[in-house]
């Protein structure tokens, strides 16, 4: 009876990955209390369960790798060999090894077969330790076990066994020669053969018409299985062959296989390789298909195979709540069509209350429904220990890792999104920002450096904070860096706050001097790019000597910002609040011209670009001389420009809507939003103004 | 050794002639003239209401408006054509396709009929030289003694004027050096 696992498939690599974590954050925790037995068993259970559950999907080498681990943990928790340091870093390998196979089986990357069996080596000989401390007459099995597996080695013994009819009435159960089986190794495939199970109304319950095949792992002697079977052997039909250890032959590409028989050279076969076309291409080059519609396939192609991946898990109890609320959106639905049908204008106060309660019902539902995509960040927390301690390791420093808020919700594209770049802030304070204990002592600082990562919820944003009490940001060098740039005039008026933005300078933080003594390192534009381009910021603060603290603030969901109205002539734009510094109209002596065309306004005495948004849009506006309208400085990558627009008419939370969907991406538009009158407004991407207003305008379409 | 990857999926189209069986054709006027789309590739038709423009786009392309949440453009099918700007009136509707997996929306001076063609009855465009762009004519039926132009509704717009965009919004760039 075949049944189709590949549905179940998708939920157990979600738990498999839920394991891993276990385990993960188990052996952390382990390696600060070695003695736990509590914390083993929660480790062992999530090995056996991984192990249980590869094994129905029929994933061996998994299935192979968890039984080993799990070997060591049970050993470890019959204190049969002690929790050290190395037993931990082994079995931190093979838990790195385990991921690796989880993402092979799921089609990422491939499996590393010798890394698998160098592995699968390690742990046997920690196993091997154990049961060499172990007393002789306590081990049992894994004594012989151990024993043998120089002598038999492990293999694969499949068994074959048809038993005789009258098993059940022998007294015998199948179901206790299989837990023997268990004991001997790893029963890998137990297939059930129901091919002889007669229709129900003829069948007698006391006869047995099941047969199975077995595969089993193990390295005990055969003696030792065919003995299993010692009771049921009578009559039964029994064959027990033994497999060397099976190597498979591994998949052999054609250019392989004729290199290896001498018929062409390695070189040829690249060579004809290099030759060989995409699909697409030859289509393409033979006129049967144009390139956009084989590039539109791939995409679509592409688009296929994320599709596959991309589910969320929900609490039962969201989706309950969900239900109810909907039954309740219905009822005040048909309680106003009901009022529709025979309204009379004296029952007008009725009709007002319940659209005010459908508001309530509308308002509410889309906040249920928006928290379905709302995640504990916790989730992207997680690899931090593991990713602290295994730097801690390599620099020779000492760091403890502090985590708070984990439970803050957070939509969740954004906590696959922020992973990144969290994990480029952490990397850097242990690498640059934290110094090495000897350093620390002679500062009167404690050895131990320390990492904190606090998430909390700030009105509609989410801040997430990384802190260090390590060297901190010198000022003075960064200003002699920036002027030596030319970035900088001089930095005397500038506040703290603006010197540090600098090291997010592209190019800016690469240069290995500033590097070295401000202890940030590569990649610091990278990181600003991506959290700018989820909506959010970076705010800096550090005391030279002390540490610094970095914050990243970031909207709850990409799916809706906070947006200032204006208006320019007919048409209404948004401006995401964000970016939004402030709102001026200028003077007319503030307003001046570099070379007859760029415009700049004074602001406090420095000059910003300015861009007529009527222009560059060519639409047409109530007021062209800027001193009757209204300037709106917003700020991207750093720059500011000065937006001219006819007046600010609001601010309101707005749904972002793709224009691309249907159409196309739009110079200086990022995207549209449909207002409470059902009409369109667009959203301007402040970045694209603010590139813009450097390039020069655009041509009329 | 390094091996090409092949693609494994065709992307052959299979064209269906159903030369035997009747097509249904949507037909509409546009100033005095007759055209006809494919209704199988119309989704709806819509009342004109006000569009968002959108700046630094062709005239032809009245703006964007609001179907239930997604974002449309509508195109001006006269202003396409060449034929000066639509004015509104009370006929005045928008026939909404799916073109290229896209939804669109095409502003025509009012919807007529639902017109049975056989495929015999229809011909092949007429060469009318370089001047007359006919690229997006599949072909020129007869109805009731009235000649009704067949749109290639795919073809109205080509693709560099519905260009794909690879790049989603707000999709993060790979992180680079991250060895520091």
């Amino acid at each position: 009876m075949a049944v189709d696992l590949s549905h179940f498939q998708e939920s157990f690599f979600t738990e498999s990955a839920e394991h891993v974590e276990t385990m993960e954050t188990g052996l952390l925790e382990l390696e600060e209390r070695p003695t736990d037995l509590d914390l083993l068993n929660r480790i062992f259970r999530a090995a056996h369960s991984i192990k249980g559950n590869a094994g129905m999907f029929n994933l061996t080498d998994i299935g192979g790798l968890t039984h080993q681990m799990e070997n060591v943990l049970d050993q470890l928790r019959n204190e049969k060999m002690p929790v050290t340091p190395e037993v931990i870093e082994v079995l931190f390998r093979a838990l790195d090894g385990l991921k690796g196979l989880l993402e092979a089986a799921q089609g990422q990357g491939e499996i590393d077969q010798e890394l698998i069996k160098k592995l699968e080596d390690e742990l046997q000989d920690c196993q091997m330790q154990g049961n060499a401390n172990s007393q002789p007459a306590k081990s049992g099995v894994p004594a012989i076990r151990s024993k043998s597996s120089q002598a038999h080695g492990w293999r694969t013994v499949t068994i074959d066994w048809v038993p005789l009819p009258e098993l059940f009435q022998r007294g015998l159960d199948p179901a206790r020669i299989f837990r023997d089986l268990h004991q001997l190794g790893m029963v890998k495939v137990l297939q059930v053969r129901t091919d002889a199970l007669p229709a129900l109304p003829v069948m007698d319950p006391e006869r047995c018409y099941l047969s199975w095949g077995i595969e089993l792992e193990t390295d005990v002697p055969i003696a030792k299985v065919e003995a299993v079977f010692d009771f049921v052997r009578d009559g039964s039909e029994l064959s027990i062959m033994d497999r060397a250890p099976k190597k498979p032959e591994p998949y052999k590409r054609v250019g392989d296989i004729l290199v290896e028989e001498g018929v062409v050279t390695p070189e040829q076969v690249a060579e004809s390789l290099a030759k060989q076309k995409n699909l697409g291409q030859i289509l393409v080059e033979e006129k049967k298909a144009t390139r956009q519609q084989v590039d539109k396939a791939l995409q679509k192609q592409q688009q296929l195979k994320k599709g596959e991946t991309a589910s969320i898990r929900v609490d039962t109890d969201k989706i309950d709540k969900l239900i109810n609320l909907v039954g309740e959106l219905v009822i005040t639905q048909s309680m106003i069509t009901d009022l529709g049908e025979k309204f009379t204008i004296n029952q007008l106060p009725i009709l007002q209350e319940r659209i005010v309660q459908l508001e309530r019902n509308t308002r509410e539902l889309q906040e249920r429904v928006m928290s379905i995509r709302m995640m504990p960040i916790g989730s992207a927390f997680h690899r931090f220990p593991r990713l602290v301690r295994d730097l801690a390791g390599k620099s020779g420093k000492q760091i403890q890792l502090m985590m708070s808020g984990e439970e803050t919700e957070l939509d969740k594209t954004l906590i696959e999104a922020i992973g990144d770049p969290l994990t480029h802030l952490v990397r850097n304070s242990a690498d640059h920002g934290l110094e090495p204990p000897e350093e620390r002592i002679a500062r009167g600082k404690p050895a131990k450096g320390m990492i904190r990562l606090h998430a909390y919820h700030d009105g509609g944003s989410i801040c997430i904070a990384v802190e260090d009490d390590g060297r901190g940001l010198d000022r003075e060098k960064i200003v002699k860096k920036a002027v030596e740039k030319s970035i900088i005039a001089d930095g005397s008026n500038m506040s703290d706050e603006e010197v540090f933005q600098l090291i997010f300078r592209p190019g800016f933080s690469t240069a290995e001097k500033v590097t070295d003594v401000s202890g940030r390192g590569v990649g610091m534009d990278v990181v600003k790019r991506n959290i700018e381009g989820l909506g959010g910021s970076v705010g800096i603060q550090s005391t030279f000597g002390k540490g610094s603290k970095l914050t990243l603030k970031l909207p709850l969901t990409l799916a809706i910002i906070d947006g200032m109205t204006v208006r320019v002539g007919e048409d209404n734009y948004i401006i995401p609040l964000i970016t939004v510094t402030e709102s001026i109209r200028p003077k007319p002596h503030d307003l001046q011209r570099i070379v007859g065309k760029g415009e700049v306004v004074n602001l406090r005495g420095e000059w910003v670009p300015m861009v007529r948004l009527y222009e560059i849009f060519h639409r047409p506006a109530d007021f062209t001389d800027p001193s009757q309208a209204l300037l709106v400085i917003v700020e991207a990558d750093g720059r500011r420009v000065a937006v001219l627009v006819d007046e600010l008419t609001g601010q309101q939370q707005v749904v972002i809507k793709s224009l691309e969907q249907n159409y196309r991406k739009v110079e200086a538009i990022s995207g549209a939003t449909i207002l409470g009158d059902g009409q369109v407004a667009l959203i301007l991407d402040v970045p694209g103004l603010a590139k813009l207003a450097r390039i020069g305008h655009v041509e009329a379409a | 050794m390094s091996t090409a990857i092949v693609e494994t999926t065709e992307t052959r189209e299979v064209r269906t002639t159903n030369s035997s069986e009747d097509q249904q054709y949507l037909t509409f006027d546009l100033a005095d003239e007759y055209y006809g789309v494919d209704i199988l590739k119309v989704q709806e038709i819509k009342g004109y209401t006000t569009v968002t423009r959108i700046p630094n786009t062709p005239d032809y392309l009245k703006g964007v408006l609001n179907l239930r949440g997604t974002i449309v453009p509508i195109v001006d099918l006269r202003m396409k054509f060449g034929m000066g700007a639509t004015e509104p009136t009370s006929f005045t509707v928008v026939v909404v396709v799916n073109v290229r997996n896209r939804v669109m929306g095409f502003l025509v001076d009012a919807v007529s009929d639902v017109l049975d063609l056989n495929a015999k009855n229809i011909q092949p465009p007429p060469e009318l030289g370089s001047a007359v762009d006919i690229n997006f004519v599949a072909g020129i039926g007869n109805a009731n003694d009235r000649l009704v132009t067949l749109l290639d509704i795919d073809r109205v717009l080509t693709e560099e004027e519905v260009k794909t965009v690879e790049e989603l919004p707000g999709q993060l760039e790979k992180m680079e050096g991250h060895e520091s």
